[in-house]
């Protein structure tokens, strides 16, 4: 489109995503526990944080878009 | 645009092969079992078998019918499963029944209560029987595991947010003319903030709601 600048994204920190991701899979991982809806297991206490670890390091490393 | 389907590719991808083949409760090698009178395949983690402090879980059953002499020797070994297995219990047998009993220990219903797999393996002279239950642990609404939880996800979600931010100089190289100031899109950040979140309901959907149904450790 004529005028309308080309949106661009810039970079977070995919480290601190990952560390983040990490935190945010085991507290679920607990929490849901407490409520009785999954076990506390291979997948659920170690995949889970590490796999959310690696989603949220992709969103921090996709960053922010500017236009 | 291209970045963005790069993250959402890896991690449909990485989703994708998380899904394995559907595997019932049951109890392998020629045994009968019951845990507390219920049998095993009816205690999956929809209907677990609901335990209260002070309560035992007496998993018993018989040894299989071509098991030979019904005075021979048998041991049992109850595990509960996290992250591996644990092991609570080993007891001796001999006859044609074999199983044990465990108490439920109060450290679980004090600090971690909730749903556990409870595993057992029989052995005696020439057969070997495994079996497997869902066995939910009462407690109480507030627990130290359900407070460490919510600190934990706190912590990493007020920390996400800094995890996205560009530091200021790089705005100015990637986002926008040098020198000119460049302007936040937030209809876009949100777009793939929702995105993200959805991923990670999908992935604890997968990995812990259907998943523990699926496997057999």
């Amino acid at each position: 489109m004529v005028g309308v600048p080309q949106r661009k994204w810039a970079s977070g920190r995919p480290l601190a995503g990952f560390r983040s991701g990490v935190l945010i899979g085991l507290g679920v991982a607990l929490v849901v526990h407490q409520l009785g809806w999954w076990v506390l297991d291979l997948n659920t206490l170690v995949l889970l944080p590490v796999l959310s670890g690696l989603l949220f390091a992709g969103r921090a490393w996709l960053g922010r878009p500017y236009r | 645009m291209r970045r963005v389907l790069v993250v959402l590719g890896v991690a449909v991808i990485a989703i994708a092969v998380l899904i394995p083949a559907a595997l019932a409760q049951e109890v392998t090698g020629g045994c009968s079992a019951t845990v507390n009178g219920q049998t095993l395949n009816t205690l999956d983690i929809k209907h677990p078998l609901i335990v209260e402090k002070g309560d035992t879980v007496a998993l018993t059953g018989q040894i299989p019918a071509d098991a030979g002499s019904g005075s021979a020797a048998s041991e049992t070994k109850i595990y509960v499963e996290v992250v591996g297995d644990v092991p609570i219990a080993t007891q001796s047998g001999s006859g044609r029944f074999w199983g044990g009993t465990v108490e439920i220990p109060d450290v679980l219903t004090s600090l971690a209560p909730g749903v556990y797999k409870v595993k057992g393996s029989a052995e005696g002279s020439g057969w070997l029987c495994t079996g497997s239950a869902y066995v939910k642990i009462e407690g109480g609404p507030l627990t130290a595991a359900a407070a460490v939880g919510v600190v934990a996800a706190g912590a990493g979600i007020a920390s996400v947010l800094g995890a996205t931010r560009p530091k200021q100089t790089q705005i100015f190289n990637e986002g926008g003319t040098a020198g000119a100031t460049a302007t936040p899109d937030t209809g876009a950040r949100l777009a793939a903030d929702a995105i993200t979140i959805g991923l990670f309901v999908l992935l604890a959907f997968l990995l812990g709601y259907v998943g523990p149904s699926w496997v057999v450790l």
